[in-house]
């Protein structure tokens, strides 16, 4: 088992810069999600941890060693590739056995660490299909196989389960992580599903246009984003983002919109010195906002456009002028379309942007 | 609007549509074949053109108890086998070196298919004229190396290597093709895959490329020994199956009978169905084999 | 640097350079006919002349010239008929071929594609036969019933058996064309008030022109170059096509090696030029049914 580090790394194809400085410490033993928009750079750099691809710049280190100069087959990883990269012309057994035999492994060896592999994942049964033969979720469950069965000391994942239908994937997700946790292999996982990020991560790193953005805990980025990017990519539905001023009142401060303003609460109107007023967004996520069908002091009267139903709860999207605010309320919760609500959006766990570089101030 | 609907559509037009190609085939091809069979059975000659009769099977019992038919016969196994092994294997070399990292590939690639976009008509008489033991290019370039000139055309044995080595040279580009368009069809990522499992350079070709080109090359095989073996214009524009019958093989046998002078259809048509037979129990295992026959789903 | 890695990157330098040295002999094995072809038809007299080599083997003209190539147009054999004959012969035959095949290919694609019908199943595979017979061994029978129908040294006795000649490969394109057209296609026209054979030609059709042109490039390739059939058809020396006149340049009794090479490559040029715009079409026609999943 080791760790994983990222030392200054950056790839550049002909002239456009796909990772761009990346420094990333990944601790032994645990599952760190790479999450972010296609394009960001996430599968480049797993691909640089895996050897497939060279560096332009920066290092890489499993566990003590810089290996740099090392080929994929001698950094005693495992992928997972998203399309699964099954041989077909292989059964279930010599698809997982492949690996083995390459680093010539005995006979009796291969058997064991085959049968053992196949009982982890409940495939025993289906050793001597081929791939063509087996189902989806079948196939992503040899594909994963194939990567425990030499035990190596990382386990990377390129989103092995987007293939999945949803229902599927849900389901091996939970799977995934326990496996994960039981065998206690470091894990770099790469997916864009930031539910998929929330659910697996031990720590989750968000990247955009080859940058991290963000590297914490789940709660951790979910909870204070660093910037607008982050804010916005994590958390469903997304968090409500409001374009305005913040501007220091007598007993405190207030949000101004254009079309309406709000009471701001005491702890996000600390971005601002005493007098002040600041240009930025504010975002809010819909499980911090109430709803009510009556007026209230510093609510604000929105149009109901329609309303999710989730069955434990619902979400109201309410639209003013040229805002979209997704509330949530409890299922009972009358909201019919072109009815008006109002909404409350003061809240302590509010976030201020700056208008210019996006990043949180609060 | 037709009476046509969805799934129901009218039985009888399916075999309007082909009714032309079929009728073409039928007469041109189906029963010049059963006529074939019919004539080998026959005296026909330019001795009896209008008058001939049923013999029975004198021709084949004339035509296999002839020193000449083994001799030919071997010709044509031997050419086959010596044809489509160095193709096979020289085409497959060409694609795998063609696939990998090297530059210049497309002009490369050019070149080499040339022997296949050339006339072989054409360049089969050049091979010829490349034969000739006094001005031929091949002894000139012999002779620079100090190797006397060899008599290509008239030697028997120097002949049939010769007709070999012209027809190989028609040969491998197409199996070089073939082979390519397989090896690409291979997604990259299997290779990936491979090189984190440990397999790399001749490993991945062991274990990757060549398992999943086998179907490819199984056809290729099949298919260039079928058309090797009835190949008659290598074997006939170079040498006209001489000296003697050393590059004979069965269908210039043949084609030598019928309008080398005699007119001897019938033993014409016999040495042709014989060569058929001998082809056609492959060609039943290679429609089964590669399913060309099965409708479309 | 390590010294894995140097040993690495030595033998792939090792490698390129034997990949490169083995591609170099390969074109140069490749071409060297042609290089002599154009040698020949570049040096005056028409004998087998042994010529200058360059680096030693690559073959060039002493005094080169082009006065085989000027004297194509009034190339004439002792036997009769001239260059300007026999072009005109193998053109006509050849864009017969071609249009008759190509007609003939289409409708039996398009039924065995999109019609169901009894006995398909045999037809398709008596059209796969003829691949497996000599195609030579069907001249004689040809050539014995076409006596008998007075078509012996006429036209149409070698447009016929060419454009039917390469049927078999020709209508398993169409029919492979056809097949990757899904019928969504077909049902979507005929909703939006097509008929079936609006359907076929402003549909279809259309989608099909690469499979349609390997086609046309088969029956081109089996009948400008064909000599087998064309001698033993075309009798007439007025008739004849250009191979039969070339193969005439080089027998035995007399040998013009020079015009040879010259109208050679004259009658290798459309052909070439033919098959390089097609040539992608005809290796994806070709490989489509042997590769597997």
């Amino acid at each position: 088992m080791a760790g994983v580090r990222l030392q200054n790394v950056s790839k550049v194809f002909k002239n456009t810069a796909a990772v761009k400085d990346v420094n990333l410490d990944v601790v032994d033993g645990e599952f760190l999600v790479l999450l972010g928009p296609s394009g960001c750079g996430k599968t480049t750099t797993l691909r640089i941890v895996a050897g497939l691809e060279k560096p332009s710049t920066g290092s890489v280190y499993i566990g003590d060693s810089q290996v740099d100069d090392v080929l994929p087959k001698d950094r005693d990883i495992a992928m997972v590739f998203q399309s699964y990269a099954l041989y077909p012309h292989m059964t279930v057994h010599d698809n997982l056995a492949f690996p083995l035999k390459m680093r010539k492994y005995s006979k009796q060896q291969i058997e064991e660490q085959v049968t053992k592999t196949a009982e982890t994942l409940e495939m025993s049964n289906l050793l001597q299909r081929r791939p063509k033969e087996l189902s989806g979720g079948q196939r992503q469950r040899v594909a994963l196989g194939r990567a425990i069965v030499r035990n190596p000391k990382v386990f990377l994942m390129d989103e092995p389960l987007s293939n999945l239908d949803a229902k599927l994937r849900v389901q091996t997700r939970v799977e995934l992580k326990n496996l994960q946790k039981r065998l206690g292999t470091t894990t770099i996982y790469v997916t864009h599903d930031q539910a998929e990020a929330m659910t697996l991560a031990d720590r989750v790193a968000l990247m955009r246009n080859g940058m991290i953005q963000q590297v914490g805990r789940p709660t951790e980025v979910y909870a204070h984003p660093v910037n607008k990017f982050v804010a916005g990519f994590l958390g469903s539905p997304t968090m409500n983002f409001v374009e305005g001023t913040i501007r220091s009142t007598g007993d405190g401060a207030v949000f101004d919109t254009g079309e309406f303003s709000f009471p701001v609460h005491p702890r996000v109107a600390s971005v601002l010195l005493p007098g002040g007023s600041k240009k930025g967004t504010y975002g809010i996520r819909a499980e911090d906002i109430g709803v009510g069908n009556g007026e209230t002091e510093g609510s604000a009267e929105v149009k109901v456009f329609g309303s999710e139903l989730m069955g434990s709860e619902q979400f109201v999207h309410g639209t003013r002028g040229k805002l979209d605010i997704i509330a949530r309320a409890p299922m009972e919760f009358q909201a019919p379309i072109g009815s008006s609500v109002w909404m409350n959006l003061t809240s302590p766990n509010a976030h201020f942007f700056d208008a210019e570089t996006e990043m949180a101030l609060v | 609007m037709s009476k046509k609907s969805g799934a129901g559509r009218l039985r009888g037009s399916g075999w309007l549509f082909i009714l032309p190609a079929l009728a073409g085939l039928i007469f041109l091809v189906l029963y010049p074949f059963a006529y074939n069979i019919y004539v080998s059975f026959t005296n026909m000659s330019v001795y009896h053109i209008r008058n001939y009769t049923w013999v029975g099977l004198k021709n084949y019992v004339f035509v296999l108890t002839s020193p000449d038919f083994f001799t030919v016969l071997r010709n044509s196994v031997v050419w086959t086998v010596a044809n489509v092994v160095p193709t096979v294997l020289l085409g497959l070399v060409l694609a795998f070196v063609l696939n990998s990292k090297v530059k210049g590939k497309s002009i490369y690639r050019l070149f080499m298919i040339v022997p296949w976009a050339m006339p072989s008509f054409i360049t089969l008489l050049i091979w010829q004229s490349m034969y000739n033991t006094q001005y031929g290019v091949i002894n000139a370039l012999l002779g620079e190396v100090g190797i006397a000139p060899i008599n290509w055309l008239n030697d028997c044995n120097w002949a049939f290597v010769g007709i070999v080595i012209a027809n190989i040279w028609l040969g491998y580009p197409f199996m070089m093709i073939i082979f390519s368009g397989a090896l690409q069809s291979i997604p990259n990522e299997l290779y990936e895959a491979a090189s984190i499992d440990g397999a790399v350079g001749f490993r991945q070709m062991r274990y990757v490329s060549i398992p999943l080109i086998r179907p490819t090359i199984l056809i290729a095989v099949l298919l260039g020994s079928i058309w090797t073996f009835n190949n008659f214009n290598s074997a006939y524009l170079i040498t006209g199956g001489g000296p003697g019958i050393c590059t004979t093989i069965l269908i210039t046998e043949a084609y030598k009978d019928a309008f080398g002078g005699t007119f001897a259809f019938a033993q014409a048509a016999t040495y042709a169905f014989l060569a058929f037979i001998i082809l056609f129990i492959p060609g039943i295992f290679w429609n089964r084999y590669t399913g060309l026959t099965r409708r479309a789903t | 640097m390590s010294r894995s890695k140097r040993i690495r990157s030595l033998s792939r330098i090792a490698g390129t350079v034997l990949k490169h040295a083995f591609l170099i002999i390969m074109s140069i094995i490749s071409i060297y006919p042609v290089l002599w072809v154009i040698t020949l038809a570049l040096s005056p007299g028409e004998s087998l002349v042994t010529p200058n080599f360059v680096l030693g083997f690559i073959p060039v003209p002493v005094t080169p010239t082009l006065a085989h190539f000027i004297a194509i147009p009034k190339l004439h054999l002792l036997a009769g008929a001239n260059f300007p004959v026999w072009a005109k012969n193998s053109i006509i035959i050849t864009s017969s071929s071609v249009a008759l095949s190509v007609a003939l290919t289409l409708p039996a694609g398009y039924a065995f594609s999109r019609k169901r019908f009894r006995g398909q199943q045999a037809s398709m595979f008596s059209f796969l036969l003829p691949s497996m017979f000599p195609g030579v061994i069907t001249i004689i029978p040809q050539f014995l019933l076409f006596s008998t129908l007075g078509l012996v040294d006429t036209y149409f006795g070698c447009i016929i058996p060419y454009a039917v000649g390469s049927l078999s490969l020709s209508v398993f394109i169409m029919k492979g064309a056809f097949d990757s057209i899904p019928r969504d296609l077909d049902e979507a026209a005929s909703l939006d008030g097509a008929g079936e054979m609006r359907t076929f030609y402003k549909i279809l059709l259309p989608l099909t022109l690469p499979s349609i042109a390997t086609v046309a490039l088969w029956a081109f390739m089996g009948s400008w170059l064909d000599w087998a059939l064309a001698n033993v058809m075309l009798k007439d020396n007025t008739l004849w096509t250009l191979p039969l006149a070339l193969y005439d340049f080089i027998q035995p009794n007399f040998t013009y090696y020079g015009s040879f090479a010259a109208l050679s490559i004259i009658m290798s040029i459309p052909v070439f030029i033919v098959f390089m715009i097609f040539q992608k079409y005809l290796v994806t026609g070709l490989t489509a049914g042997s590769v597997k999943g």
